[in-house]
């Protein structure tokens, strides 16, 4: 089917359907002010069979047309003593936790650039922020949403309890599918309490030192087990002016009489930062930024040879450091050259690695063909083929 | 459906004589789980032991065009390994093998058929243990929990089975062996594992897990407050959470439920007692001493009559006692109990407190509850006599006006048993005609033939709750 385009019967359409303020038509945006708007724009886009693309909060907009949940920003339903918000998918993590600090709570999630990226933006991209074990990222605290697809159907799944089987979950189905199947009009979020006292410090400390620094420091800390440990490799530290040979990046929480001993007993050999504030120095220092997925440990035990490799070659790397694994981001200076031999070391390693939305392939490398339940489900949710396909893995050219 | 004819001789030549069972005597063993209500023997079972096994049978069931249904230890409480088209029944108990555990990273890798109680005492030699602990979890497989996205006790603070699902290796309904995510955390692309977990083995087979191991509580407190009424306990629970209080544990047992703990183990409670609240906090001592002083406020505003703390670990695991037998009480007083699973906003406990024992009054039976409070997902065990009929119809009527009126609170009929056969008839009275469409794409994407464990979770048009005993249907 040939793809429709951008023309002015488009253009009168979504203005009688949505409003002449929802529609950008030099960006090719449209702006939506509730669901049933993003519903009707959903339906004209496939009517027209324009391919299409969901964001949160627009930026630099590439090519194409875009729909966006922009004015769908702000907290819809606070059920206070259920600790459960419904959230609009537009609104930025920023705004939604301070509208909950108002009432003690908060959204369990962290990201890089809270103002920008909204809470759509981070569950679609399946972003798990820098905290480390179950339930603390939005994968886990999303209770229900409303999505529309494709063919402009709008769909709930889950519902606003923490425990619910009920049925196949099309909550799951959005998690990091990056608007394959839809746009996210709402979130049901698991909300949490303000922790009344935390910390964040920085220690030194090489690769293989990890899991020894990491169990000297949580032995005089009353065991509090930090909710953030991060390892920063040479070439990310030199990037951030921490420790030459490496440095952990530790976050705790909790009761002030069990977060102020543990900041207390390990303040010497460490110092105060900001987490958030050096990964945005980190992203704004890189030219790439793709997202590497494997267990942390491997790159520990076997991987000194490629950390060297890469921090002669002005790669750096943050990473889950709780030896639990987790998602890690390589960031390079200069997106070319060697970039495509520092990914093959990370398959080599059995990590898996994508490419950040927007970002260009690699050289020597290309994606991996969508499986056949994914093309499957993108048939199903996607009938038109008018959404962007989900991020895929690379593989090495051979 | 029956089997080809030289079924028996085929599967036998894929896994052996001695796993292919096809006498009546033995399909009658495997003709129902621990869901009460309906009973069917599959045409045969067969008991593979390794994951090469499965994919073959798999292969064999798909160009043989017969359905088949994964079963753990059978102690599922939706129906959910019964084969309702006939066909095979895949037990995976055999597949017990611990292959490793990794203190390093906190993470262990398994097969399907191990119990769930057993990766935790083998990670306690690392300090480790596994969170989610359903109730069976002494008999239950960690299979049976990723088919179930089960829950627990524990599951209140550290969440249910999904988030410590890391990777898994699952077998297609065509028998291809396909791997799904990895030792590490979810992150960009579609969340298949996701999908697959809680999809009730409807979607593929999962034959080995990589699973988060957390470390062990190093300080741990078990309270019990006895309370009037359960409502004043639900209010306490409420309050807890509301205040920032996460406790590892929130249980709540009701009157009725303590009276059968009486009979069967002369557990005793004062007489006013209408529940009790068992709570379990963990972590570092500062933290639970400022907590414990916060409970006991909040319980004291809600008017508990008693508050007693474990001092050691005796005296925790008498005060666990309670909850861990509760179930294996009820059988002291009524011949059969039916368990439900229901899920309503912590808040509104109390309401579906009250419809409980409403419904129990108006239909004249008895109904105890054990509620996994902090998470709002309670346990009605409806009471009942297998041998009356209409009692049989009255309690079918009490399970289906607490899940209709766990579903008008703005919760679930099923927060951690499933689906299965059992409760495919409510999720029209959550979701719409296009949501009840993509559940069924869903189920499409992974099994187009509709032949792996079929006619579960999705409706069929039957009535809710419907009851079958041996062959006999007993209509609503």
């Amino acid at each position: 089917m040939t793809p429709g385009a951008w023309t002015e019967a488009f253009t009168s359409a979504v203005r009688a359907a949505l409003g002449s303020d929802a529609v950008d038509s030099p960006r090719g945006l449209l702006r939506p002010s509730d669901r049933e708007g993003m519903r009707r724009a959903a339906g004209l886009l496939h009517e027209h069979r324009i391919p299409w693309r969901p964001v949160g909060r627009p930026g630099d907009l590439g090519e194409g047309v875009h729909l966006s949940a922009e004015h769908l920003n702000s907290v819809i339903d606070l059920w206070r003593e259920d600790l459960v918000a419904r959230i609009g998918a537009g609104c930025s993590l920023q705004a939604a936790q301070r509208g909950l600090a108002r009432h003690g709570l908060r959204v369990p999630a962290t990201a890089v650039h809270p103002d920008h990226d909204t809470l759509g933006l981070l569950f679609a991209t399946g972003q798990r922020g820098w905290r480390s074990g179950p339930n603390r990222a939005l994968r886990e605290s999303v209770l229900g949403l409303t999505a529309i697809d494709g063919a402009a159907r709008v769909l709930k799944g889950g519902g606003r309890v923490a425990k619910n089987v009920a049925g196949y979950d099309l909550v799951r189905l959005h998690h990091g599918a990056a608007g394959a199947f839809g746009i996210l009009s709402d979130l049901v979020v698991k909300l949490e309490a303000l922790p009344e006292a935390a910390a964040e410090l920085t220690v030194a400390g090489r690769a293989e030192q990890v899991p020894e620094v990491l169990g000297a420091l949580r032995a005089p800390a009353q065991a509090l087990d930090p909710v953030a440990q991060l390892w920063c490799d040479p070439g990310a530290s030199a990037l951030l002016g921490l420790a030459p040979e490496g440095a952990l990046l530790l976050q705790v929480e909790g009761w002030a009489e069990s977060v102020d001993p543990w900041r207390d007993s390990i303040s010497k050999p460490a110092a105060a930062v900001s987490i958030q504030d050096l990964l945005a120095r980190l992203e704004a220092a890189a030219a790439w930024q793709g997202v590497w997925q494997m267990g942390s440990r491997t790159v520990l035990t076997q991987g000194a040879e490629c950390l060297e490799r890469w921090r002669q070659r002005g790669f750096g790397i943050w990473m889950s450091a709780d030896l639990l694994a987790g998602g890690a981001t390589l960031y390079a200076e200069d997106p070319r050259g060697p970039l495509g031999e520092a990914l093959a070391d990370l398959l080599r390693l059995g990590g898996r690695v994508y490419c950040a939305p927007g970002r260009p392939c690699p050289e020597g490398m290309r994606t991996v063909q969508p499986a056949e339940v994914v093309s499957r489900l993108k048939d199903a949710f996607d009938p038109a083929g008018l959404l962007p396909l989900p991020p895929l893995p690379l593989e090495r050219v051979s | 459906m029956g089997l080809p004819r030289t079924a028996r001789r085929e599967l036998v030549a894929l896994l052996g004589e001695d796993s292919v069972l096809s006498d009546p005597t033995h399909r009658r063993v495997y003709d129902a789980d621990a869901y009460p209500l309906d009973r069917i023997a599959p045409d045969a079972v067969v008991l593979p032991r390794t994951a090469e096994e499965v994919a073959a049978v798999l292969r064999w069931c798909h160009a043989n065009s017969v359905p088949f249904a994964p079963r753990g230890a059978g102690t599922g409480l939706a129906g959910g390994c019964l084969t309702l088209d006939g066909g095979l029944q895949i037990g995976l108990a055999r597949m017990r093998r611990i292959l490793e555990i990794d203190p390093l990273q906190r993470s262990a890798r398994v097969e399907a058929g191990v119990v769930n109680l057993e990766l935790s005492r083998a990670a306690a030699a690392h300090g480790l243990e596994y969170a989610p602990d359903p109730s069976s979890q002494a008999a239950c497989t960690l299979g049976g929990n990723f088919a179930g996205n089960s829950g627990g006790p524990h599951c209140l603070k550290y969440g249910v089975t999904l988030p410590h699902v890391l990777g898994a290796r699952v077998i297609s309904p065509q028998g291809e062996i396909l791997e799904y995510g990895g030792a590490h955390d979810s992150g960009p692309g579609v969340d298949q594992l996701g999908l697959l977990v809680g999809s009730e083995g409807t979607a593929g087979l999962v034959v080995e897990l990589t699973l988060r191991l957390i470390p062990l509580a190093s300080s741990r407190r078990t309270m019990l407050a006895v309370f009037d009424s359960i409502e004043d306990a639900a209010r306490s629970v409420t309050k807890m959470v509301a205040g920032g209080i996460l406790p590892a544990a929130l249980e709540l047992i009701d009157r009725v439920m303590l009276d059968a703990l009486h009979v069967a183990f002369d557990m005793q409670f004062p007489e006013e007692t209408g529940a009790v609240l068992l709570i379990e906090l963990d972590g570092a001592k500062t933290s639970i001493d400022r907590e414990a002083k916060q409970i006991e406020a909040i319980c004291a505003q809600n008017g508990v009559r008693d508050l007693q703390v474990a001092k050691d670990e005796a005296e925790s695991t008498a005060l666990w006692k309670a909850r861990k037998h509760a179930f294996g009480a009820v059988g002291r007083i009524s011949p059969n109990y039916a368990t439900q699973d229901g899920v309503v906003p912590r808040a509104e406990l109390p309401a579906i407190c009250a419809q409980i024992r409403e419904s129990a009054e108006r239909h004249d039976l008895r109904v105890g509850v054990v509620i996994h409070a902090g998470d709002g997902n309670l346990h009605p065990a409806i009471l009942y006599d297998e041998r009356d009929e209409d009692s049989v119809r009255r309690a079918l009527r009490v399970c289906v006006e607490i899940l209709d009126r766990c579903i008008d609170l703005g919760g679930s009929p099923t927060g951690e048993h499933g689906v299965g056969m059992e409760k495919r008839e409510f999720l029209p009275r959550i979701f719409g005609p296009d949501e009840m469409d993509a559940q069924a794409e869903i189920k499409r994407a992974f099994d187009p033939s509709m032949r792996c464990n079929p006619h579960k979770v999705l409706p069929t048009g039957g009535g809710c709750l419907e009851l079958r005993v041996a062959g006999k249907q007993v209509p609503m």
